[in-house]
Order: C-alpha cells, then structure tokens, then sequence
C-alpha cells in the first residue's frame, strides 16, 4: 500500500462506495477507501428488509444486496480498498493515521479527505432515562446486527421506544423471529418514519403502536424486568400522575442517529452537541481538503439518497483536485442539504379517519398514498386496494438462515413469491427453521446466490432464495 | 480449604488489605459475592484523591486520609495505573459562604493537608476559567484515579504474590471452633481460617452480625453521577466542588475531571432503603445537570453519555450522632482474631493504602508472624493499551502483534489484544463488567451499541462460552438467552 493518496475515502457504506465509484469515472484515480469492517457495505449488510436501491438501481432490494450491487460497481471500478482499517486521526494537514490487521499502523498523507463515517444510534442514556441498568436493554440497530448477523436470542417480551423507520421494521422482524412485540411508543404526537412502514410492519401485525407514550424509568437487576412509561401532552411535557407499568424481558430504543464525527476532533473540527459539522455549498468543512457525506454530515431518510450525495462530493472534490481557482469560484457558505422535514400530519386522527372513511395507507411505494374503492393515485395504488379488502395480506418476506447446521452465522434470505402475513406471523419460526434445514450449499460448502429452495408455510411451499 | 487469613469483600479495601499481606508469608484467600473485584462502591465513586481538609480533625478518617494520600503517587506507579494531580476548587458563590471556607482551611491545616490556599475572583478564573464563583478553597495536592482499574490493580499484586480470589463467594455463615473460623460461602463450600478481615462495605454490619450481634448498622445512601463524553471536555482541568451541604451526607455535587479525559458530574446524597438500589432518578438527575451547569455553564457544550449510581456505606451507631461517624477498624472483644471494617466512606478510597497497612501491623501482626515474602513483589505491569501508545510504539506494537491493529472499541479505540488481555485477567473474571473496567470498551458515546457484539463473539469464538452464559456481572445478567429453535 501506497502512503499518499489524491484522497482518501473514510467509510465503505453507500455514501463512501459511491463516491469512489464517481471518482473513478472523474478520473481521479489515486483514491483509497478504508472501512473498518471486514467487508464493504456498513450498515447495509444488517438491513435485511427490502426497499432499498429504487433510485439507484430501479429495482426493490435488501440491504445486502444493495451492498453488493455497489461493491460490484466499486470492484469494476478498480479503486484500491483497505478493509479492517480504523482512521484513529485525521489531521488538520489531511494526514491519517490507521491500523489495520493486515498493514499494522500506517501514515497515509491525502490531498483530499471524504468523511463518509455514517452515523451511530442515541441510547437511552442520551435520552437521560432513570432506573436501573439492567442487561437486556438494546439500541434498535445494535439488535439488528445481534439477530441478522450474529445469529442471538435476545428475549421474548419487547417494548420498542420510538416510531422511527428502524423502530417499525425491528418490530416486524422480531414479530417475524417469534418475538412477542408488546408495542412501539411513540414520545410525539405522530408517525417518525414512514406510513407505509407502520401498516406493513406494525398494522400487519396487530402490533400495537402509543403515541405521546415516553418510557420514564427502566426497572430489573439482572436482565431488565420491565419499564414504566409516561403520556406526554402536545407539548411533550409528561402529565403528571399518568404512569403505567410494562412488564418486558427486552427493550429497544430506536430515538434517532448521531453523526458519527469522532475523527474529525483531531482536525480541530468539534461539533456542539446535537449539531451537525458545518461544511461550504460544496461539502467541504472548516479543515481545507475535508470533505464530507452520507449520515456523517447529516441523517438521510434513504441509502439512495446518502449514495447520491457522495456522487456529488466526488464531484467537488475532483475539481477541487484539478484545479484550486475553479473549484473556489463556486464556493458559499449556504448548506448544501436540506434537514429532513418533519412531517406531523400522521397522528392518531389522522389514522382514525382514514379508517373511518374507509381509505387504506397504499404500501406499494414509499409514498403511502390514501387509497379506496373510488380513488387511487395509480393502477397500482389501486390493485393493493382490491387485494387489501379481501383482509389478507400478501407480503414477501426476508429472514435469516443458518450458514450451516448448528452454526449461528446467518444468511439473509428472502421469499420469491407472497406470503400471507398471517401465516408469517403464526409460521415464523418454521420459516427460519425449514430455511436453516433446507439451505442449499455450492461444493465449496459456501451457500450458493443463485440457489433456490422452497420451504412450507401454512402447508404452502414458498420459494426462497439468499439475499446478499 | 484453610488459609491464615480470610478476607471478606473484593472493594478497595479488602483488595488493598489482601496487597499487603500478600507481600508476608502469610496464606490468604479473599472471598467476594460478585464475579470480580471492584463491583461495588469501589467502581462507582468520584475516584477523589482527596487532600484531607473536609475531615474532622483528630479522627481516623483524617489520620488514614492524610497517610493514604501520600502514598498514592507512589503505589499509583507501582501498580501501573494512572494518578492525575488534578487539584481542586471548592467554590463559595459569594462572600456569605466564605466562612466555610476559612473553616475548611483551619481544619485542613490542623490535619496536616498540604497545598491548601483560598483565592478569590480573577484567580480562580486563571485555575479554571468557567467556573462561577467569587471565592475558593485552592488545593495543590487533590488529585483523581481509576478507582476500579486501582482495585484490580492492587488484586492483581496480592494474586501474583499468591493470594487467592474466589468469586460469586457470598457469605452466608461464620462459626467459630477453638482458635479456627469456619466460614460457608452460598456456593455450599467452606473456609477455614486463624483470622478473618471483613471489609464487606455497604454489607459489613450484616457479616459481623454472623458471628455476634452488635449496635452498628449501615445506611445505604445512594449518589447519582452522571459521564459527560471526552469530546469537548478538555476545557477543564481542575476538580470544582461547591461548599458541601451541611446535612454532612456528603460534599456536594461537584465536577470532576477523571483520568480518561471524561467529566463527571455528582454524586447526590440520598439515603435508601435497598443497599443494591442503583437505580437512577429523573428529579436526582435534573438536580445535577442544574447544580453543575451554574457552577460551569460551558458544561452544556459537552454531551451526556451516561448516568449512574454508586452507593455510600454510612454507619449509624445507636445513640450516635447523625451526621458523623468515624471509620470503625477493630477486633472484637469476645471473637480475637475476627476484625471489621465498618463505615469506610469517603475518604475511604483514599485512606484504602494506609488503612491496610494500619490492619497488616495492628492487628494482624500480634497474632501472625508477618515474615516478608522473599518472592513478592508490589509492582505490576499494567496491559498496553493503544490509546497510550506513540506512533512509533504502536507500529511496533501492531508488528509484533496484528490483533493490537484490530479495533473492537471505536470510542475508546480499545483494540483485539487489550480486549484479549482482559478475558484472560489473572483473577479469573469472566463478564462484560470486568472487561468493561478493565478495557474501558463498553464505556464511551456509544455505550456498547458497536463494540458488544464483537466482544461477544471474542468471548464465543475464542473462549468457547455459551451465548447465554455471557453475562455482565451476576448470574442473571445475560445479554442474549438460549436459542431454542
């Protein structure tokens, strides 16, 4: 491995991978990506639902296989990688010092710098919330990985704080893993992630959502025992005396991300808390040459999105690169993204009257249209319409399966063909059982990508296939 | 199995004690009901060197205060563990708290406590320049450690010296036969001993009332304190303390820098009815974020990571005073040879090395004949941690051994080979907790949601534990349960 580089990528997930791959078609060609991970990818390869890559790649994919379809792009595109690699500094200079198991600890010198880091999750400690400390508490993420990658059962009993789009799909996937689900809390008044989410992951199965419902005090010595929780008013102050008790063995809290800034503090770059690092219309911050994208900067509500800004870094910086005066003719303070909007529309009576209308949450698309009988925005919209009044509900489904028996290294996989959530709920630990039986294996003993075996559910054979 | 000395309690008080006679030809075994040392008040305390100005003068507590104090810079080093000579101020709001001030001065100087000067306005801004405050008590000589990394350290002597350490060892039953104590652990196993040490903290009433009955009880009295993250922290270099409260339940919520480079905000002072309650409160922790952020408003550029409770052995004796009691050390009259050590509150941390010297010569001395061990020693080699490594030292480091290259913690930068040395510590702990207090993985902004499954599947893969036996300290605590398919 080279020390000095035209720029160094920090972060292999969607916003680091594409911005390589947009490097390399600027022609820049000297550019070295690092992660920390032993593979490529981030977050992705825990984010085993599908609905991602619709923009990027005009296809519904999990989260794995949209991480492979970038890391076939980054592998075409020949852009040299270090993976295992932890950035422990960046200097003001854009000197970085790493450790990887197979370099030792090196000093690399770049030019530029891309901090694609993503994000990491707030706890309950960020939340201030009291009690006692017991195990069995989890960020939502930090159990995903537990269950998706590793393979652990958590508990049985699960309250989850927090509305957001992680919060709803653990709730399904937890449902899905044979989980009892107690509820989702929710401190605002209304929805945190998307419509489409609470109906395909919550309402499918009858998991139960509280808005305005804080858990205030954590309650178990050994493992956790249980939570309190409070109502809050619309100005999200508790009401006094509305305290209820809810016995659980696992709690989730799924209350937003951070951006993950950390090795930025050795480059004189240190945010206030709660506050993102400030960067030029351009991405670049207050440090020359550091630029930066993807959750790192600021949250995004899709990977396409991050993946999309990286291209757009890449952008700067190759002209940064080329040439000093054209890049700082076109360089303004103004940010250059946009806060994701805070939509209030989707609280209780919203969804009290669209039941009362007789209307449905479309969840074809992550637009969440209202559709009827009378109306719909689309042919589509209107096919779920007619589907959804027979009262069951066609799903396709992902889920895990062991790498090979006994082992507890999982797979994800997911089905070819729908699957009535009903049978997903009732059946769910058949599916995972059957698929871990049934997995099918290359001579090499590795499963195979293109395999496809069927499993029974509810006396149905449901083709599968691996996801990642 | 039968020892010259049994030692009740795994703090830093029976770990301090088990050190010095480990350094004697004397065979002794140190019982703790949890799975490591330092899982109690000694893992969760300011971890104050204090200088010895806010006890009553001529008591024990002042005399080991004064004594323990000026060892620490030397066992700190001995043992390889950080000593960071803080200083501290004690800060009057304005001229009505003085008096306390100038009371704490006297009082500090009658008991030997060097370096102690009040200053006011402009000079407290040059010792730390965000504090609040218009007058201050100035001690060059307060400094802070890692109270639990010191604990294991001094375990950790006495074990290579040949003491020995039994965990998830509660005991549950003293009797004594002729010159012998037999003492049963919950584990159904019993210890036999010419002398036995209980220095059980928060339950040494309750082990002393094994074996006798008596007047003393303690009073658990609970402190929340919350970690701020090292990001932004680094503005503040000194201890800041408020005039304590006179209520004597303890000295205020302060501010104190600890030896990562974190801040802590506490402790409160509450009296409770469960000694293992540890349990945090909303009004508690409004009160300190209110309380420090009038002391240090640039405490709000820096974040909260964390909250958590540690638990003050208060003595009460009946007929005694209510808000002063002195450390009890001694024999009992009608069992020679069974001493305990009730009530050590603060300072008791920094009394802990003189007053294991104190037992070592006073009383264990007349009854065992303490020859030094030709074979042991007081110091140790701390593990090496990245974090304190140069460039050019962890180059080689990383050459030498690629699994210093490997990262597990991302906050902390705790890598494979610090995390490797903690599983196999020579105590023998095997949980989250001793990892976490002896890596520090598991305790920075993330609070474990990055490192914990690594370190779960080191402890699975190369340890060949079970999931669900991965616990964080007692039974009970498992992180994951059984997969039942």
């Amino acid at each position: 491995m080279k020390h000095d580089y035209d720029c160094v990528i920090v972060g292999g997930g969607p916003a680091g991978m594409a911005a390589a791959i947009a490097m390399k078609r600027l022609g820049v060609a000297d550019v070295l990506l690092l992660d920390r991970n032993p593979r490529l990818g981030g977050i992705l390869n825990q984010c085993i639902h599908p609905g991602f890559g619709l923009s990027r790649y005009d296809r519904d994919l999990t989260g794995p296989e949209y991480a492979r379809a970038l890391e076939s792009e980054f592998a075409a595109s020949g852009v040299e990688c270090l993976l295992g690699a932890m950035v422990l500094e960046i200097s003001e200079s854009r000197m970085l010092k790493v450790i990887a198991p197979s370099e030792g600890f090196a000093e690399i010198s770049a030019r530029s710098v891309i901090v694609a880091t993503g994000c990491r999750e707030r706890t309950r400690e960020n939340l201030e919330i009291a009690g006692s400390r017991p195990t069995g508490v989890f960020t939502a993420g930090q159990a995903q990985n537990l269950i998706n990658l590793k393979g652990y059962r958590l508990g049985q009993r699960v309250i989850i704080q927090g509305s957001g789009d992680i919060g709803l799909i653990m709730a399904r996937r937890l449902t899905i893993e044979g989980y009892q689900v107690v509820g989702v809390f929710e401190r605002l008044p209304y929805l945190s992630g998307l419509v489409r989410n609470k109906v395909q992951c919550l309402d499918h199965f009858d998991i139960p959502l509280r808005f305005g419902t804080q858990i205030s005090e954590i309650v178990g010595k050994g493992r956790v025992e249980g939570v309190f929780a409070e109502k809050m008013d619309d100005e999200q102050r508790p009401i006094a005396g509305i305290r209820e008790f809810f016995p659980c063995d696992t709690v989730l809290f799924s209350v937003g991300l951070i951006p993950e800034v950390d090795i930025l503090k050795s480059a004189g770059l240190v945010p206030h808390p709660g506050r993102p690092i400030a960067v030029n219309s351009r991405f670049e911050t207050g440090a020359a040459g550091i630029f930066m994208c993807g959750n790192a900067l600021h949250i995004h509500d899709l990977a396409d999105n991050a993946a999309k800004e990286g291209e757009s870094v890449a952008h700067h910086v190759a002209q940064y690169l080329r040439s000093r005066e054209e890049y700082a003719a076109f360089v303004t303070q103004s940010k250059p993204y946009r806060p994701l909007p805070v939509n209030a529309r989707f609280n209780a009576s919203f969804f009290a009257a669209l039941e009362e209308s007789g209307q449905k949450v479309c969840i074809v698309c992550p637009k969440g249209c209202a559709v009827s009988a009378k109306a719909a925005p689309c042919p589509r919209g209107a096919a779920y319409f007619a589907e959804s009044e027979k009262g069951r509900y066609q799903t396709m489904t992902t889920t895990t399966g062991a790498i090979q028996e006994g082992s507890r290294t999982r797979l994800p996989i997911k089905s070819l063909e729908t699957v009535e959530v009903g049978n997903l709920a009732l059946k769910k630990k058949a599916i995972a059982l059957a698929a871990e039986e049934r997995l099918p294996r290359s001579p090499r003993g590795s499963p195979s990508s293109e395999a496809q075996f069927s499993v029974k559910v509810a006396g149905m054979d449901v083709r599968f296939s691996i996801c990642d | 199995m039968s020892y010259d000395i049994l030692i009740i309690g795994g703090g830093v008080i029976g770990c301090a004690i088990a050190k010095e006679l480990s350094l004697y030809s004397v065979k002794v075994a140190l019982l703790e009901k949890e799975g490591d040392v330092a899982e109690g008040t000694s893992k969760a305390n300011s971890g104050v060197v204090h200088a010895g100005f806010n006890v009553k003068t001529g008591s024990l507590k002042a005399r080991f205060n004064i004594e323990g104090a000026a060892r620490f810079p030397s066992i700190c080093e001995e043992l390889g563990v950080p000593y960071r000579l803080t200083k501290k101020l004690v800060v009057a709001k304005d001229r009505s708290e003085l008096p306390y001030l100038e009371k704490l001065l006297e009082q500090g100087k009658k008991n030997g406590s060097q370096g102690l000067s009040i200053i006011a306005g402009e000079a407290i801004r040059s010792v730390e320049p965000d504090v609040r405050g218009e007058f201050a008590l100035y001690s060059e000589k307060t400094a802070v450690i890692a109270p639990a990394e010191f604990t294991i350290a001094l375990a950790e002597v006495a074990h290579a010296n040949g003491a020995e350490f039994h965990f998830n060892a509660e005991v549950t039953a003293i009797r004594r036969i002729g010159q012998l104590y037999e003492v049963s652990t919950a584990d159904g196993l019993v210890y036999s001993a010419t002398m036995v040490i209980n220095a059980a903290g928060l339950y040494s009433d309750k082990v002393l009332s094994l074996i006798e009955s008596h007047d003393r009880s303690i009073h658990p009295c609970r402190g929340e304190y919350f970690v701020l993250d090292r990001v932004n922290a680094n503005f503040m270099k000194t201890a800041v303390y408020p005039v304590p409260p006179a209520d004597g339940r303890g000295l205020g919520i302060h501010i104190t820098p600890t030896t990562e480079g974190n801040i802590i905000i506490g402790p409160s002072a509450e009296y409770i009815n469960e000694r293992d309650d540890l349990a945090t409160t909303k009004p508690v922790m409004e009160t300190l974020k209110r309380e420090a952020l009038e002391l240090m408003p640039k405490l709000k550029d820096v974040a909260f990571i964390r909250s958590y409770a540690g638990i003050r052995a208060k003595l009460f004796v009946a007929g005694g005073s209510s808000n002063f009691e002195d450390f009890v050390i001694e024999e009992s009259r009608i069992n020679p040879g069974f001493v305990s050590l009730i009530g050590i509150e603060s300072p008791g941390l920094t009394s802990a090395p003189a007053i294991a010297a104190h037992v070592a010569r006073e009383f264990v001395a007349p009854r065992l004949p303490l020859i030094p061990n030709p074979k042991a020693a007081a110091t140790r080699r701390a593990a090496p941690r990245i974090a304190d490594m140069s460039p050019d030292e962890l180059a080689r480091a990383c050459e030498a051994n690629p699994e210093f290259a490997e990262i597990v913690c991302r906050c902390n930068h705790i890598s494979k080979a610090e995390l490797r040395a903690a599983i196999d510590n020579p105590l023998g702990a095997r949980t989250l907790s001793a990892i976490k207090k002896r890596t520090r993985a598991m305790m920075g902004r993330c609070q474990s949601g990055f490192c914990l499954p690594k370190i779960m599947e080191t402890m699975l893969e190369d340890y060949g534990m079970s999931p669900e036996s991965v616990v964080f300290n007692a039974p009970g605590s498992n992180v994951v349960v059984k997969y039942e398919a």
